[in-house]
């Protein structure tokens, strides 16, 4: 009797252990597969044209993308991330486009000008837009979009607060001033958002919120929460012949295993943030392509010169560029993210106007970094404090881990003896106070393909929030950018920023990630972009 | 439940000890338990010897190498190594400092708190008795997960929060437990039979109450402490519990999560098999100290 | 039985409030949500603007006074991230965390009592091993774990399943097998101690003795006794199943509350998690008031000592 209940137990731990056996043999995937089915989609190599759809073999369907968040809200100047964006850029549009070679298209406005110091801008509005509802989109509306989404409760107000007045100089055509001169501001206006002005004086930005109404390719049917956000093609869309599908369908998913899942079994077609080991897996998957494309994300380790960094060895140049070469970047890139990455030389994107490609990512040389410490007086190394968020990126609290361990081989020890790690709210909102420690890891993206407000968010010194780092030249470099209105005079500035501060790096540049989305083999015609940002009207669904 | 009156006292101790060495050689599951606990605590306790490899080395370009026994892996890792690099196996024998720590050090400030309260409750009685209590049901009836997750994501990251927090919320159970076996003596006259013959408080306590007590209690505490474990690996899925670098088993569940179907599905499995050993073993520990210190269940069985 | 009654429910409400005022305060020692919620880029003057709108710099206790306030007139705050009212979106929520709870529950009875009576009744025998094998394997297992185990081999390897979300009744099979499991086995292993008890019990060997049969014992006295003992435990094993639908709901991307909670904690839109658990809270002492009623109306001795 007690044999019995002994094999009953190695019976229970048996049959575990095959189920532990049977996933290890179904998920196994050879790490060979990487390389030959990815798919690499970057947008500058695109030789499809842009303006005109390819011919689709079929039209209509229904598209299921899958969402890795529930959107807060999908009126586009309150949608909180990207998730809730990509919802609301399918309802509304704004003046103008960015196009998939990031150029500045014309959208709801055919012809625009600026003055001479960039703070009055004149738009001529396109002809016969139509709303959902009917109206036909004039000056009014553009004034009253305005209005809603300037209101305080809007998350990104802010970015249209900063017009001062907006003037009808007629039904079709448009005047707004600026409070300060903005070189950029052509392009942010791609995410404006413009609504009925009816709506607006009737049902206000509640009735806006519990029914969006655009003049995009995609009108909005339902949104049950948590479940799903129902779209319908919008027959009388300006851009004709788009929308290629009838109905359009968003779910949230969180758990990205389950994302994976969903795809695998053609239950979506479309879904986003994988990783690159689960790409590697839906690379093997028959019915699914997996699209990659580097994100205009840059990762990197900041230094602090503003508050908790005065006084301590990163004031010298030289320990800051011993610091870049101590870190072997490639291989944690390598390691973590499968090597599907692009290494950091600045805080301007690979994909970002004025990238200076000449600048090669700073070579892996422990030695080089011991002597450039010794040089500037350091030749034990030295004692620092450094933070890092959790749960905010994918594998970078390990990516913290890396880099702790390689600055370690080279002498630099950590205050406390280990990374202070906390949730990313608390994380982020120490780091709005300059009181993160003299090293602490984060990233910044961007949406307008332009690093201004990254440059400016991480290095606009004591007047940016989120910046630990003053330097009177880049300041100087900063507000020559924002008021070179011609963009190729502006790409040289930004590449005399990104020289200077490689020559005199305020950070431990890290990586660029890739993105891996998965796609239904059904869909035709899916571009992404670095930004993150879908446009999908011009998808279509074969068979 | 069939109201059985029956107190152990001290002298009875010695003829238990002796019945429960005779269920040792019936319950052969009891005894696997108890070894595995056993086990356990030396593991925790000497982690650091017994790790073959320093658990927080990293070596990039040893990364997510498989365990010794698929290809590619080898006996040098013999349970693969991580993403940077790291032995797992090593990272394992580490993480059961921390599942013994919030398990053990937990359970402990739960019988400590749950004693005194359910003591305090049981032998004032009155409306401190009735204070005490609505405070425990007051805790009781909000879901135990629930407010393990609001409570770790308001206090941040760290085994201490952890530790204090498993530890207070799981104290009522522990509280209604004494003030159960107090009032049940009561009733059944023993206190006052003992203070009849002079017996002061401390000697009633310890003669008494606390033989009483020390088999629901360390039941309980066993269950606790394995439901602890859980439910530390249930907060690190949520990103709720420890940080990172500290290696813990809920941790390594969770990081290695998204690599389960996908080619590395050992980040996960082994520390989960370590969580499901441990539940396993604690249950069965749990279950044979039922067995030999509940007197009731002692008679049911004859 | 009327006071009794009458006393249960005026305590239930006490305890409700105790647990808003608890809940408050759980949730305030928390960061700042106006700079998680606000864009990076947005500025520290846009950041406060934010907070005043929300009533974040008024002094903590004139924000206790105000929610509780006006938890009484059923205004239970906006949640932040959603900016619709909290209730409303956790009503919306409520039938699908309590079908799977429920059908969870139900699994884990249906398949843990009759096994725990089983395995009771027949000490040492086989049933029992089973019994206590199954029980064991059920608590150990965590829950996160099998959910994923069985999308990949149920939804993902053999079809027969969808792998997320509501899609009509076959959605709920995988979430609420997964969630019973914890549960299950937890059943299983009380049902059969308590027989076990009840088994070993003077009632029952005498009226064995007396030479009824295992079946006629079982049905009167063993059943009862059982019952008893159960109610109370399946209204813990419920709440229980609340907790254990965040991870549930999580992975299979279910509209309940469970992964709403999961959302807002992320989001630190604490009026929403405030709602939520004081919700789940509410129904925790519901169901305990009427297990506790049940309980009375099976056990006369209970409704006569009160």
């Amino acid at each position: 009797m007690a044999m019995k209940r002994l094999r009953h137990l190695t019976a229970l731990l048996a049959v575990f252990a095959m189920l532990v056996a049977a996933c290890g043999d179904g998920g196994a995937v050879s790490e060979d597969d990487t390389d030959t089915t990815a798919t690499t989609a970057a947008p500058t190599d695109d030789t499809t044209a842009t303006t005109e759809p390819a011919e689709p073999e079929e039209t209509g369907g229904e598209l299921v993308v899958a969402l890795a968040t529930e959107p807060n809200s999908i009126f586009l100047p309150n949608s909180a991330e990207r998730n809730a964006a990509n919802v609301s850029t399918q309802i509304y549009e704004g003046p103008v486009w960015i196009n998939d070679d990031n150029e500045v298209e014309a959208g709801l406005a055919t012809e625009w000008e600026a003055n001479e110091d960039a703070t009055v801008f004149t738009f001529t509005l396109r002809e016969g837009v139509k709303f959902h509802n009917g109206e036909t989109m004039d000056a009014d509306d553009w004034i009253a979009s305005w209005q809603a989404a300037s209101e305080d409760a809007n998350v990104y107000a802010y970015l249209y607060q900063k017009v001062q007045s907006v003037v009808a100089l007629d039904d079709m055509t448009v005047e707004m001033t600026l409070a300060d001169s903005d070189a950029l501001f052509g392009r942010e206006l791609s995410e404006w958002a413009i609504l009925p002005a009816s709506q607006y004086e009737t049902d206000g930005l509640a009735g806006i919120e519990a029914h969006p109404i655009g003049t995009g390719p995609f009108a909005f049917v339902s949104w049950d929460r948590g479940d799903r956000i129902v779209l319908e093609a919008f027959e009388d869309y300006w851009d004709e012949g788009l929308p290629l599908v009838d109905r359009l369908v968003f779910r949230p998913i969180p758990d990205s295993s389950t994302r994976l899942a969903a795809v695998q079994t053609g239950e979506v077609h479309i879904a986003q943030r994988f990783n690159a080991e689960e790409a590697a897996t839906l690379g093997g998957a028959p019915n699914v392509e997996v699209v990659t494309y580097p994100v205009d994300r840059v990762y990197y380790i900041a230094f602090n010169n503003l508050t908790t960094g005065i006084g301590t060895p990163l004031e010298s140049a030289d320990v800051r560029l011993a610091m870049n070469h101590a870190v072997d970047r490639r291989a944690i890139v390598d390691s973590l993210f499968d090597g599907q990455a692009a290494l950091a030389t600045g805080l301007v994107a690979t994909s970002s106007l004025g990238f200076d490609d000449s600048l090669a990512p700073y070579p892996y040389d422990p030695e080089l970094a011991v002597q450039l410490l010794a040089d500037a007086g350091y030749p034990d190394g030295f004692e620092i404090g450094f933070a890092c968020p959790t749960g905010a990126y994918t594998n970078f609290e390990e990516v913290c881990q890396a880099v702790a361990g390689y600055l370690e081989a080279v002498g630099i020890t950590l205050d406390g003896g280990e990374i202070q790690f906390m949730e990313s709210g608390q994380y982020w909102d120490l780091e709005s106070q300059k009181q993160l420690p003299p090293l602490f890891g984060d990233s910044w993206s961007s949406t307008s393909s332009e690093s201004l407000e990254r440059l400016e968010g991480a290095l606009g010194g004591e007047g940016a929030d989120y910046s630990a780092w003053t330097d009177d030249t880049i300041l100087a470099l900063l507000s020559e950018i924002k008021t070179t209105i011609d963009e190729d005079e502006r790409a040289a500035v930004y590449s005399e920023l990104h020289q200077y501060t490689y020559d005199d790096p305020p950070f431990i540049y890290l990586y660029e990630p890739f993105a891996f989305e998965g796609i239904n083999a059904a869909v035709q015609n899916y571009k992404p972009r670095a930004a993150e940002n879908y446009y999908l009207k011009e998808v279509s669904l074969a068979g | 439940m069939p109201a059985e009156s029956e107190s152990v006292e001290f002298g009875s101790r010695a003829r238990g000890v002796r019945k429960a060495l005779k269920l040792i050689v019936r319950d052969p599951a009891g005894l696997v338990g108890l070894v595995l606990v056993l086990a356990l605590l030396i593991v925790a306790v000497f982690a650091p010897q017994l790790a073959p490899h320093d658990p927080l080395a990293q070596d990039l370009t040893n990364a997510k190498s498989p365990p010794a026994f698929s290809d590619g892996g080898s006996w040098e890792y013999p349970l693969g190594t991580d993403r940077l690099g790291r032995d797992v196996l090593s990272r394992i024998i580490l993480g059961a400092r921390v599942s013994v720590t919030v398990g053990f050090f937990g359970a402990a400030i739960a019988v400590a708190l749950g004693m005194v309260m359910g003591l305090i409750a049981g032998f004032v009685g009155g409306r401190l008795d009735k204070a005490l209590m609505s405070l425990v049901d007051l805790v009781l009836s909000i879901p135990y997960l629930i407010v393990v997750i609001v409570v770790a994501a308001v206090l941040g990251r760290s085994l201490f929060n952890v530790v204090m927090l498993f530890g207070v919320t799981a104290s009522p159970l522990f509280a209604r437990t004494t003030r159960g076996e107090v009032l049940r003596l009561r009733e059944a006259g023993f206190v006052a039979a003992a203070r009849s013959t002079g017996a002061k408080l401390p000697r009633i306590l310890v003669r008494h109450i606390f033989p009483n007590l020390v088999g629901p209690l360390l039941t309980l505490a066993t269950f606790e402490m394995s439901a602890m474990i859980f439910y530390e690996a249930g907060l690190s899925f949520l990103g709720l519990s420890v940080p990172p670098n500290i290696p813990s088993w809920g941790n390594m569940l969770d990081s290695g999560r998204r690599s389960l179907f996908t080619g590395l599905p050992w980040l996960s499995i082994f520390p989960g098999m370590a969580i499901a050993l441990t539940g396993l073993s604690m249950n069965l520990l749990g279950d044979w100290l039922r067995d030999i210190l509940d007197p009731r269940i002692r008679r049911a069985r004859g | 039985m009327k006071t009794f009654i009458l006393r249960r429910i005026v305590q239930s409400i006490l305890l409700f409030i105790g647990v808003v005022v608890i809940v408050f305060f759980l949730v305030r020692l928390s960061g700042d949500p106006a700079s998680l919620m606000m864009p990076r880029e947005a500025s520290s003057a846009q950041v406060q603007a934010f907070r005043e709108l929300m009533g974040f710099d008024r002094p903590v206790v004139v924000q206790l006074v105000d929610y509780v306030g006006a938890i009484f007139v059923g205004d239970f705050g906006e949640s932040l991230r959603f900016q619709t009212h909290s209730l409303d979106l956790v009503i919306q929520r409520v039938p699908l965390t309590f079908t799977l709870a429920t059908l969870a529950m139900g699994v884990a009875i249906v398949i843990g009592i009759p096994l725990g009576i089983l395995g009771g009744m027949n000490a040492g025998k086989f049933s029992d091993l089973l019994a206590r094998a199954l029980g064991l394997g059920g608590q150990v297992t965590p829950e996160f774990w099998l959910a994923l185990i069985l999308i990949i081999v149920f939804a993902v390897n053999l079809g027969w399943f969808p792998s997320f979300g509501i899609d009509g009744p076959i959605s709920y099979v995988l979430p609420a097998a997964a969630l019973s499991v914890g549960a299950m086995g937890r059943l299983v292993r009380l049902t059969r101690s308590t027989v076990l008890e009840v088994v070993g019990s003077d009632y029952v060997r005498t009226a064995r003795s007396k030479g009824l049969s295992g079946v006629e014992v079982a049905g009167r006295h063993i059943f009862r006794n059982t019952a008893i003992a159960l109610v109370s435990v399946i209204s813990v094993q419920y709440t229980y199943l609340l907790g254990g639908a965040v991870y549930i709901e999580s992975i299979f991307a279910l509209p309940g509350l469970g992964s709403l909670l999961d959302e807002a904690i992320r989001a630190r839109d604490f009026p929403l998690v405030q709602t939520i658990t004081l919700f789940i809270a509410g129904a925790a002492i519901a169901l305990s008031l009427l297990a506790d009623l049940l309980y009375a109306w099976l056990d006369p001795r209970i409704r006569l000592e009160n």
